[in-house]
């Protein structure tokens, strides 16, 4: 069965380790939107997940569900572009699903993600299919779903959503955008990665790495 | 690039600071934030029993926005980066600083980072019981087909939102009143530009799009987006010729209607070129059996320095009409009771 839940401060050093992880990868992010959108993707992630980790030392003691919501706006603050609405409202809606928690089960987990993807499908009027930060997320919600109910540990189930969102993130190679600014450019995206799934795919490989002790952000 | 600068990343906050210094009895800082005050708002905010107004957007368009908040005008302005949204913190801020208890309406031009941003804030200020409403600047003519008006950017057109609005919530109006005169001042109103050179964005250090010496740009937006023709530089009379024939048939604007005119300019160009546009625009309403009610020529707008102008046309109503002749006050903007 999943096996104990995280605390605050797991979740804090996690974290720490999550944004140093994604960050340092900040650059290929950069030359996929560079490729496919207006290239300030790689700068908005890098200054964004910065603010994070200065903010993380201010958040200990915190309860869950307040860090997640502060550094979603940590991260707007920093970055007030599309992407840095799509991380607050991500994390301002993850937050949300542990309201008043002291711990987080892999249960809690699988809520987050969902609330996160809803949360950002309703802000950009996106769908799975569109090209999106979605079409890496919502394969993350269901494969997590499906670990949890195979009762898998937390390993298990973070591992299985980072690597649906790698799929995920491979498929959008073959779609052309629908919304935003990419939708411009049309068929002519076509064989690039999408930089905001991309995030996706690098995020929970990031948290796969936390848990299990491998990151090189630790 | 060749600017009047310390530092490109300063570029922002040392603007706002000089503003700050420059009108210390009629603005004030919104609230003390990490990276130096993003948020301006009236001295006197908030201020009870009156909706207030918030606007926002990227810098390097003064007068617009933070040049309308005043009396009689918006009450606070979110300031990003140039040509960036400002973050949804700093809008919740300038949010709380001017709710004066009747709610606060966000009134700002139709781009995707500014809009995702306001609805960010707006969901987060209700749900610390603030009421929010929200009317989008989408003037613009040249950025998408009729049919498409709801995703038109926001010009300079804006700035009569801003007075009408401005002068409906002065009365004391509740928030829907104050959102549905927003919204007939955009239903009203039509614009186009024209743009003759490019601007820099200080961080960039080079200019965002070419335009060569002779070239100019019909319908190019304020950050250098498309526009619907790009060609030789013709003449005053041809270029307002081509604006006007397509911002009059976009509403329509027809024979009998009273309007108000706005020649803007977008930062470099002299104002004695914004008059000889307007004299070829006023024959052109006059020939089409429409009035002019009031007339404002010069810089509402601006990108930098680029060189251009737009034309925006308001179609006044008697309503409309009387809360453009209201009274309003900002460092930047003053309107005296007296007839134009």
């Amino acid at each position: 069965m999943p096996s104990e839940s995280l605390g605050a401060e797991e979740l804090r050093l996690a974290l720490r380790s999550i944004a140093a992880d994604v960050k340092a990868r900040s650059e290929e992010l950069r030359l996929l939107d560079a490729a496919c959108g207006d290239g300030d993707l790689g700068i908005t992630v890098d200054k964004g997940l910065t603010a994070i980790e200065r903010k993380l030392d201010e958040l200990e003691g915190e309860p869950p569900s307040r860090l997640l919501k502060s550094l979603g706006l940590t991260f707007n603050n920093a970055a007030a572009s599309t992407f840095g609405v799509f991380f607050a409202t991500a994390f301002m809606h993850a937050g949300k699903c542990i309201e008043d928690r002291d711990q987080i089960t892999v249960e809690d987990f699988t809520e987050m993600l969902k609330g996160a993807a809803e949360g950002i499908a309703t802000r950009g009027r996106a769908k799975v299919g569109d090209r999106t930060i979605l079409d890496a997320l919502a394969p993350a919600c269901q494969a997590a779903q499906g670990a949890v109910d195979r009762g898998e540990s937390w390993l298990g189930v973070v591992s299985a959503a980072a690597n649906a969102a790698e799929q995920g993130a491979r498929s959008t190679c073959d779609l052309a955008p629908k919304v935003g600014r990419a939708r411009w450019l049309g068929e002519q995206a076509k064989g690039i990665q999408d930089p905001g799934a991309t995030f996706v795919q690098f995020f929970l490989k990031a948290c796969r790495d936390a848990l299990s002790g491998t990151s090189e952000g630790r | 690039m060749k600017k009047i600068l310390n530092a490109p990343e300063a570029y922002v906050d040392e603007m706002i600071e000089g503003i700050l210094a420059a009108h210390p009895n009629h603005l004030k800082a919104a609230a003390a934030s990490e990276r130096g005050t993003r948020g301006l708002v009236v001295a006197d905010a908030p201020i009870e029993g009156k909706v207030g107004i918030a606007t926002g957007g990227g810098s390097g368009h003064i007068p617009l926005f933070l040049g309308y908040v005043g009396k009689g005008l918006a009450d606070g302005v979110a300031i990003g980066d140039v040509f960036s949204s400002p973050s949804v913190e700093e809008m919740l801020e300038v949010t709380r600083a001017i709710d004066g208890g009747k709610g606060v309406l966000y009134l700002y031009g139709n781009y995707g980072g500014d809009v995702l941003n306001f609805d960010m804030a707006a969901e987060m200020a209700e749900a610390e019981g603030i009421s929010v409403a929200t009317s989008l600047g989408a003037d613009d003519v040249a950025s998408a087909p009729v049919e498409e008006r709801a995703s038109r950017r926001g010009i300079a057109g804006i700035f009569f939102a801003y007075k009408l609005a401005g002068a409906k919530a002065a009365e004391g109006a509740s928030l829907e009143d104050v959102k549905r005169i927003a919204d007939a001042a955009g239903e009203n109103t039509r614009s186009m530009g024209v743009a003759l050179s490019p601007c820099t964005i200080p961080a960039a250090g080079v200019p965002t799009f070419s335009l060569d010496e002779t070239e100019m740009e019909i319908g190019m937006g304020i950050h250098g987006e498309r526009g619907i023709e790009r060609g030789p530089l013709k003449s005053a009379d041809d270029i307002v010729e081509f604006m006007m024939e397509r911002v009059l048939a976009d509403l329509p604007f027809a024979s009998g209607d009273e309007v108000a005119v706005l020649v803007n300019g977008l930062g470099a160009t002299a104002p004695s070129e914004l008059y000889i546009m307007y004299r070829r625009a006023a024959a052109i309403l006059k020939e089409r059996g429409i009035r002019i009610h009031r007339s404002f020529v010069g810089e509402y707008a601006t990108s930098m320095e680029m060189k251009g102008a737009s034309i925006s046309l308001l179609r006044l109503s008697e309503e409309l009409r009387t809360l453009l002749d209201a009274p309003c006050f900002s460092p930047f903007l003053l309107q005296q009771v007296f007839r134009p």
